[in-house]
């Protein structure tokens, strides 16, 4: 498992490792049912506080990727792939959001942004 | 409190050090007739061992240390006052045997010194300490060393006016052989004991006082420290 | 039980400072910072703590017991360092180890000669001879050497250097990796010692201002940037300080959420730093 933290990032930690973790777990290197580090390693690893990675797993938790096992510690939940594509829907969905909330504010028209958008993923 | 009577002797043993083979060199080349005069003066400044002692723990921070270890605040009160104790002990044991020693190897041996050497003698001496560390020790306890010293400055200053004004009461005994008043007090306290032959019994009482008064020195300023803020 | 340390309505009065009705928990396993400007009463709490000042009145319980009362045991389990070591300087490391050691039963001498050699401390050197960083280390490795089970460090960051903060970061969250040890710290800059604190509390002219998780502070705790003229809108329960300048207004607000749906046009809400906390809280209640 791979996490960065920034200190420049606009984002809060909690915030970081959570999406770190998430795209881990889209990409599909942490798989289903991969232990992860408990809470206080996690945190002694990345130099955070306690309370910020238990934060780190109840957000998980309670959007499904990680299941908690008293006593033994956390795993990847089983995510089947409509769920993971769902979610990745939602992720790039969020984004977008923001896209043209910030389109709107510079006038950009609808029909601009669709060109754009069909433009950029063609270069891809 | 074991543990603090180490921790002053790993510290501060070079102090008793000093002081005892500055003694040992006087009391051997002193004349003869001189002697008992060297060795009240150093029955008197053996208390002021345990005062350094006892300020230095302040100069170094000793309180905030001993007081952050493991140890009640009683205990470093009656350990800080046992420890000077010990070290004014032993400087007044190394005395007796320093003065022994002259004796021992001085081929006219002087009756006056042998009476310096009895028992009698030894808890006398230790009345003078024992006062002294009482006024000193709680005073030290409540408020710090400097205030302390000064008392004790003060206090020896004012006796020492007083004799000189006030010389005819105590005009029954000889007269003072030292030069200061506050050594002629001493003085006639010896010649007080000298002539009046005390008993056993009256020795044994006077060192269940001393005993006694130490013990309330401490306890007193156990009572004054335990109400007192070790760092302002 | 789930506290380690646990303070209610403090007390204490000096002539010119007085520390008033501090109250603050501390549970097992995390970590607490102390912050506030100079002069606002974190090193009295500590000392207070630790019983070398007399508080006035309150009640401090350490590990479930009252610290006057039990005052050995209590300190048997704790580790001190404080902004000046209080160790005598004319002696060398090593016989103030010979000196300490007694004191503790728990004292741990391999883990103390392990600790100076991560520290690079030379046995042989002068407590005076050291440098301030070292003496603090030093105090450190003092302090971890007893297995203590508190922590108590008061401005433990002055005189060292970034890399051995760094370092210091990892050590506090080892000792941690046992969830019946905590540590309290001092300080009077927003360091990245900050960053491992489970616990903020902030104190301000001897009166605690916050005592609260720091992710409450980061999660909820916001900076609305807005115009003079809507200070007023942002005034009630959440409002905490603000501050003017030449282009507008920094407002201080304990929920993000709140203050958000408050916002128009150009306004924005953006998180708070621990820096920005301090700042504002300070400026928002001498102006108000």
């Amino acid at each position: 498992m791979k996490i960065f933290i920034s200190n420049s990032s606009s984002y809060p930690i909690y915030e970081q490792v959570v999406r770190q973790i998430k795209k881990q777990i889209f990409s599909g290197e942490l798989k289903s049912g991969d232990a992860l580090p408990s809470i206080r390693v996690l945190a002694r690893e990345l130099k955070i506080s306690v309370i910020t990675t238990r934060r780190v797993y109840e957000e998980l938790e309670k959007e499904g990727y990680v299941n908690a096992v008293t006593g033994k510690g956390s795993y990847v939940a089983s995510l089947d792939e409509e769920f993971l594509h769902e979610k990745r829907m939602k992720m790039i969905e969020d984004k977008l959001t923001e896209v043209i909330a910030e389109a709107k504010l510079l006038g950009i028209k609808k029909k601009e942004l669709q060109v754009m958008l069909a433009d950029l993923f063609e270069e891809e | 409190m074991l543990n603090i009577i180490r921790k002053d002797w790993m510290m501060k043993w070079y102090v008793p050090m000093v002081f005892m083979i500055c003694f040992v060199l006087l009391s051997l080349v002193v004349p003869e007739a001189e002697l008992q005069e060297v060795f009240i003066f150093g029955l008197m400044w053996a208390t002021i061992i345990p005062m350094t002692i006892w300020g230095m723990e302040e100069k170094f921070k000793g309180r905030t240390l001993l007081c952050s270890l493991p140890i009640k605040r009683d205990t470093f009160v009656c350990g800080t006052f046992i420890s000077g104790l010990t070290f004014m002990l032993v400087i007044l044991l190394s005395m007796f045997l320093s003065v022994q020693l002259r004796i021992y190897f001085s081929e006219e041996l002087s009756s006056s010194i042998q009476e310096i050497l009895q028992l009698k003698v030894f808890l006398s001496c230790l009345w003078i300490q024992t006062i002294a560390v009482f006024l000193y020790y709680v005073i030290f306890t409540r408020f710090n060393s400097g205030v302390a010293t000064v008392t004790i400055v003060t206090a020896l200053f004012a006796g020492n006016l007083s004799l000189k004004f006030i010389p005819r009461i105590f005009s029954g005994h000889s007269a003072p052989g030292a030069d200061t008043a506050a050594l002629g007090l001493i003085d006639r306290g010896f010649n007080f004991i000298f002539q009046h032959d005390i008993t056993s019994v009256g020795l044994l009482i006077s060192f269940v006082l001393i005993v006694f008064v130490n013990f309330l020195a401490m306890k007193l300023s156990e009572f004054l420290f335990s109400r007192n803020d070790i760092v302002t | 039980m789930e506290n380690i340390l646990e303070i209610q309505s403090l007390n204490k009065s000096f002539k010119d400072f007085s520390l008033k009705d501090v109250s603050f928990k501390l549970p097992y396993g995390y970590i607490m910072g102390l912050i506030g400007p100079n002069g606002a009463g974190k090193t009295t709490i500590i000392k207070l703590i630790m019983n070398l000042l007399l508080k006035d009145s309150g009640d401090i319980t350490v590990f479930d017991r009252d610290h006057q009362k039990h005052e050995a045991y209590v300190k048997s389990r704790i580790g001190f360092v404080y902004d000046q070591p209080p160790f005598p300087p004319t002696l060398k490391l090593d016989k103030i180890r010979k000196i300490i050691a007694p004191f503790y039963d728990a004292w741990d001498e391999a883990k103390f000669l392990e600790l100076m050699e991560r520290f690079e401390l030379p046995l042989k050197r002068k407590f005076q001879k050291l440098s301030q960083g070292m003496k603090m280390k030093f105090a450190l490795v003092i302090a971890l050497s007893h297995n203590a089970d508190l922590i108590i460090m008061d401005e433990p960051t002055s005189g060292i250097d970034p890399v051995f903060r760094r370092e210091l970061l990892g050590i506090l969250l080892e000792l941690i990796q046992n969830e019946q040890k905590s540590i309290l710290f001092s300080t009077h800059i927003t360091s990245d010692l900050d960053r491992v604190a489970d616990y903020i509390t902030y104190i301000r002219k001897g009166e605690i201002a916050i005592s609260t998780t720091k992710q409450e502070l980061i999660e909820n705790w916001g900076i609305v940037k807005t115009s003079e003229s809507r200070l007023s809108d942002f005034r009630g329960g959440i409002y905490l300080g603000h501050r003017k300048n030449e282009f507008g207004c920094e407002i201080l607000t304990s929920d993000k959420q709140a203050a958000g749906q408050n916002l128009t046009g150009e306004e924005t809400i953006a998180s708070a730093t621990l820096e920005d906390i301090m700042f504002l809280m300070h400026e928002g209640k001498a102006g108000a």
